[in-house]
């Protein structure tokens, strides 16, 4: 697209005043026709000139006032008159009022801006020009206690049977208190019968995850591979100009150490910087992150977000704070240490183009980037293969809702606001949300694209993440069995099979592993005698048949995963997993213990503990210097 | 919906025409040893006495499971139940096999038909399907097995990885000599793999690829130690000296064809390779059972080579008279298979092919002479598991006394015999006794045995009467 008159206009102004080199305006003057954008976003999006110059230069051609907001604070009931949207999507904030005119600083100035204004504010506005920075903190500022409630509240208040802030519900509390009752009325009355009946369930359970499993793999490792050629050969062939502007969550919480990872990773994205929208979300109180941000100098498409503090201090509370400033078509989330693939965002626009209309989020792969550092970083590499590049696209293909991962989920923003995003009250909020999203009528997909991450790679530090997962998903599994005829109708039997098995199936079998080992042992210790009233011949058999078959068809599928990605050194690892499930199912009672007595909190997990997030920050700080130079 | 109403005539078709060859040989009185075997087995679970209980292993399991399923929802027919799943299970294969050739390979459908009835055909196919479950189970896990590493070395993905499994642990599960095509698919899974699969780990990828096969094994072991069962001994069959020269025919019926359609993709090499990979699988095993003596019969033993070859015809490229020279290899094939069995000095197979070209044989007739004796008798103690010829022929055996009834349990472990018949083998010769009962009363192979007087005798059988004294 070529250059519009005003960038040219403001490109020899620059060159004029000394700003640019000659070579620095031939290529941002390229960029932006490359990108189909403005020479402003370009320079926005390098750091050839800081923003303060920027904006002077941009007030001295149009001939307007540079004001600065953080100085000359704007009056909030005025900024609360207006609809905080439409501010942040076209970045203008009335100021102040003089003399019965409005007074709006805008970070846009241009043709574009004045009809939206008069359209907006009237015709009695004196413009005024104020950085993207001033205005977007003003908007923070003013609807600080608004967004922060909304933030928390809306989910529970607009839809609250979708919302985990009650965790229980007292139909779901009648039917637990029936169970439990029938369930001592056999012990007294019929004790044998009872045991054998539990046996029965609890093994059939068993072997319907096995095969579910199976099945899963089977069908996923099928999938994909004609879509994503497909995909990938989408993907190359977009044009810049046509791409959309993409908004990027980064919720942090006290992660300085890895912000640099985290910035490098994104502005190797294979997107143009000036159509992302970039949000570092971070709490008020963190000042550490918050002044490492600021130290870092980002370019100006990188807007820290402060998020107020407020109860439950949880991620999606964050993201759901973030989201009323965020200004893309779509919407993704990264963790502070993610590194994406470079073309992730162009395969997840291309997919969107080749998806049904009722696509509403496209998940992407997770993986590590430290896979091999020890046994547990290898066995949670083994485990994140087999969900993410295995399950999920079967899970995909066979139509089953899928639980979202938590990260490198992009969605469309307009279905996220509609579903008024995540629960805050929910700590796999992703999860939630990927079920969430089905039972409304729309479509998750998965792509062919990683992000790699950082394994865990210290065990108390993995029990704590992963007992805020399985704690999530019991939280998803009680919030969506609230309405069993209602999940039904919207997911349909298949989905509702895999809903149980894969949500249900994950933090059930982690509890109900010791019962079984114990029993087990029993058996190998005491003999057949003391176990088989319990255990009729045809149960005795199908429970051999899950200990040997069904326990040694996960271990294969373990060993499956990692082919995928020629990563055959690790399969011989999957014949560990064993020890694997042993701390999931420690994870597990921590899970339900949090449920019970401290459901809302965010179990913290520490990032840049691997020996890798050392070299990975030096070479970040390298490139980045290199950018800069 | 489409697809099935479609397939499910086919299916019966060919289940039925299958039958007929085995209904065949069963007038000319051959039913394999194996038949017998598990025919009996699935009868004594199902419909035996209430207190029996088995002492061998439960190998191979994938048959024995299918055969107990089958005579528990049929409820007993008379037909030999294993003939059933023969049958039924070859239908699927070769409707496999069709589907294989036409939508995969692009064959058209004459050709894909007369190739699937050429394979039918083929007396080797005819011969698997008259040995039982356990061959025709062999036969497809090994195409699968085969179908599987040309397709891993294709796409690397993870089905295909799980076929190849699938494929191994079906021949391990269904037939001991399974075991044996499992090792000798160890040294060419390297030949078949992808490159890439061996880059960052090859022990890696042959750990992964065989993990199946030895939890299996391992599983059996461990089931058959909690039951206090033998496996060990199902595993391997008595020695028979076969000479080189016997091999060679038995070779020469499948082994060329086969292998000239693996080298008629030779300037393919990502074919080629997992095609010569099931093919050198094959050949390893027979090698093997030549000196583990497995699978009794060469013939059986080379067999699997027949899924080798549909295979390798299904990856053929597209050049002109594809088609035709399939056809004319497949009946070349035929011809050679034919020579090969004809020739055949191995007993149970001579047998077959004599009962199949209409002549008698004969063998079961003593067994129902001892069974028309037995007719309306009750309180008849025999050992079935080293017997089993005589529940697949008698009418009622609730009137059996077996292994976990306690005249049966009590007379074995020191106490005194009470069975009212005492039903055993007729063993003239010094050779060590097979048959429990003899074992542990000798005198009644010399007729000394206090209380009981021989009531009936042939060459094979003799039946005991206890005396009132």
């Amino acid at each position: 697209m070529a250059l519009d008159a005003e960038s040219e206009a403001i490109g020899t102004l620059l060159l004029d005043r000394g700003f640019l080199t000659p070579d620095q305006l031939f290529a941002a003057e390229d960029l932006a026709e490359d990108w189909g954008v403005s020479l402003v976003k370009v320079l926005l999006a390098r750091r050839w000139i800081t923003s303060d110059e920027l904006y002077q230069q941009l007030a001295y051609h149009y001939d307007l006032p540079l004001v600065n907001l953080m100085a000359d604070r704007p009056d909030d009931v005025l900024i609360r008159k207006y609809d905080p949207r439409m501010m942040n999507d076209f970045m203008t904030v009335p100021v102040g009022e003089k003399e019965g005119v409005l007074v709006v600083a805008t970070a846009r100035p241009g043709p574009a801006t004045l009809l939206h204004v008069r359209e907006h504010y009237g015709t009695e506005v004196n413009l005024v020009i104020a950085s993207h920075f001033d205005l977007s903190w003003s908007l923070q500022r003013a609807f600080r206690e608004q967004h922060s409630h909304e933030a928390v509240f809306a989910l529970a208040e607009i839809d609250p049977e979708m919302s985990a802030q009650q965790v229980i519900t007292p139909p779901q509390v009648l039917v637990i208190y029936l169970l439990v009752s029938a369930f001592l009325l056999g012990i007294a009355f019929a004790p044998i019968g009872t045991l054998i009946t539990i046996n029965v369930l609890l093994t059939v359970f068993y072997t319907g995850n096995f095969l579910f499993k199976a099945i899963l793999v089977w069908v996923g490792g099928a999938a994909q591979e004609s879509s994503s050629r497909s995909i990938a050969a989408e993907a190359a062939l977009l044009r810049d100009d046509d791409l959309p502007t993409y908004t990027v969550l980064v919720p942090m919480f006290r992660e300085p150490e890895v912000l640099p990872i985290l910035t490098q990773a994104l502005r190797n994205l294979d997107y143009p910087l000036a159509k992302l929208d970039i949000k570092i979300v971070l709490e008020e109180g963190d000042h550490e992150t918050i002044d490492a941000a600021r130290k870092l100098n980002l370019e100006g498409v990188f807007e820290i977000i402060r998020v107020p503090a407020s109860h439950p201090q949880t991620k999606p509370k964050a993201c759901n704070f973030a989201l009323r400033y965020s200004q893309g078509d779509f919407l993704v989330i990264f963790d502070a240490e993610d590194k994406p693939e470079p073309d992730q965002l162009k395969k997840v626009v291309a997919a969107f183009n080749q998806s049904p209309d009722n696509t509403a989020c496209i998940q992407c792969r997770l993986n590590y980037y430290n896979a091999r550092e020890n046994w547990l970083t290898r066995m949670f590499t083994l485990d994140y293969s087999l969900w993410f590049d295995l399950m999920l696209p079967g899970l995909e293909r066979l139509k089953v809702p899928i639980p979202l991962g938590g990260t490198s989920n992009h969605f469309r923003m307009d279905v996220l606001r509609e579903l008024n995003a995540w629960d805050p009250f929910n700590v796999t909020e992703d999860a939630d949300l990927g079920i969430r999203l089905t039972q409304k009528g729309y479509r998750v997909g998965v792509i062919d694209s990683t992000t790699f991450e950082e394994a865990n790679v210290s065990i108390p530090n993995w029990i704590r993440q992963r007992s805020r997962w399985i704690k999530g998903y019991m939280q998803t599994f009680l919030v969506h069995s609230r309405r069993p005829v209602h999940l039904w109708r919207s997911i349909g039997p298949a989905g509702v099979f895999g809903f149980i098995f894969f949500i249900g199936g994950t933090f059930l079998s982690g509890l109900l592993n010791p019962v079984f080992w114990t029993i087990f042992g029993i058996w190998m210790i005491f003999g057949e005698d003391v176990i088989s009233p319990y255990f009729p011949l045809p149960v005795l058999y199908l429970s051999l048949l899950n200990l040997l078959a069904g326990n040694g068809l996960l271990i294969y599928l373990t060993m499956v995963a990692p082919f995928r990605r020629r990563w055959t050194d690790l399969a011989p690892w999957g014949i560990t997993v064993v020890g694997y499930w042993v701390l999931m199912t420690i994870a597990s009672y921590k899970a339900l213990s949090q449920l019970v007595f401290n459901p809302f909190y965010w179990e913290k997990t520490q990032h840049g503990l691997s020996k890798h997030t050392a070299n990975e920050l030096a070479e970040a700080n390298l490139e980045a210097e290199e950018v800069k130079g | 919906m489409m697809r099935v109403s479609a397939r499910l005539p086919a299916f019966i078709l060919l289940f039925l025409t299958l039958l007929v060859p085995l209904a065949w040989a069963q007038a000319n009185g051959f039913v394999s040893e194996r038949v017998i075997i598990l025919w009996s087995k699935a009868i004594m679970q199902v419909d035996g006495p209430a207190g029996y209980t088995s002492t061998d292993a439960f190998f191979p399991p994938l048959p024995f499971v299918l055969s107990i399923a089958l005579q528990w929802v049929s409820g007993g027919t008379a037909v030999p139940i294993p003939f059933l799943l023969s049958a039924a299970i070859g239908a699927m294969m070769l409707m496999m096999w069709y589907s294989n050739l036409r939508v995969n390979g692009g064959i058209s459908t004459l050709t894909s038909c007369l190739a699937v009835a050429l394979l039918a055909l083929n007396p080797f196919f005819l011969r698997v399907l008259a040995e039982g479950p356990e061959s025709v189970l062999t036969l497809m896990g090994t195409w699968l097995f085969a179908r599987g590493i040309v397709n891993l070395r294709l796409t690397g993905n993870a089905p295909d990885m799980m076929k190849v499994a699938v494929g191994l642990l079906v021949v391990a599960l269904s037939n001991a000599y399974g075991l044996l095509l499992c090792l000798g698919a160890l040294p060419f899974m390297i030949v078949a793999a992808r490159p890439s699969m061996l880059v960052a780990s090859s022990v890696g990828y042959l750990i992964a690829m065989f993990y199946p096969v030895v939890a299996a094994v391992l599983s059996l072991l461990f089931i058959s130690k909690i039951f206090d069962s033998a496996l060990i001994p199902l595993l391997t069959e008595a020695p028979v000296e076969i000479p080189l020269q016997s091999h060679l025919v038995i070779l020469a019926g499948l082994v060329p064809m086969a292998f000239v359609a693996v080298m008629r993709n030779m300037l393919i090499p990502h074919y080629m390779m997992p095609l010569l990979a099931a093919f050198g699988t094959v050949c390893g095993a027979y090698w093997l059972n030549s000196m583990l003596h497995v699978e009794s019969d060469p013939t059986l033993a080379i067999a699997p080579m027949l899924a080798v070859l549909a295979v390798s015809i299904r990856f053929w490229p597209q050049l002109a008279l594809r088609e035709p020279i399939i056809l004319a290899l497949l009946a070349l094939g035929l011809v050679l298979s034919l020579s090969s069995l004809r020739a055949n000095p191995i007993a149970e197979t001579r047998n077959w092919f004599y009962a199949l070209a209409g002549s008698k044989v004969e063998g079961h007739e003593l067994t129902q002479d001892v069974v028309s004796f037995l007719d309306g008798k009750d309180g008849i103690m025999v050992d079935v598991e080293r017997n089993p010829e005589i529940v697949s022929q008698i009418g009622e055996i609730q009137n059996l006394i077996v292994a976990g009834d306690t005249v049966y349990d009590w007379a074995l472990e020191g106490g005194i015999l009470r069975a009212e018949y005492v039903l055993v083998q007729n063993t003239s010769d010094q050779t060590i006794e097979t048959d429990r009962i003899l074992r542990r009363y000798p005198a009644l192979s010399e007729n000394r045995m206090p209380s009981y007087s021989q009531v009936f005798s042939n060459v094979r059988w003799r039946v005991f009467k206890r005396v009132e004294s």
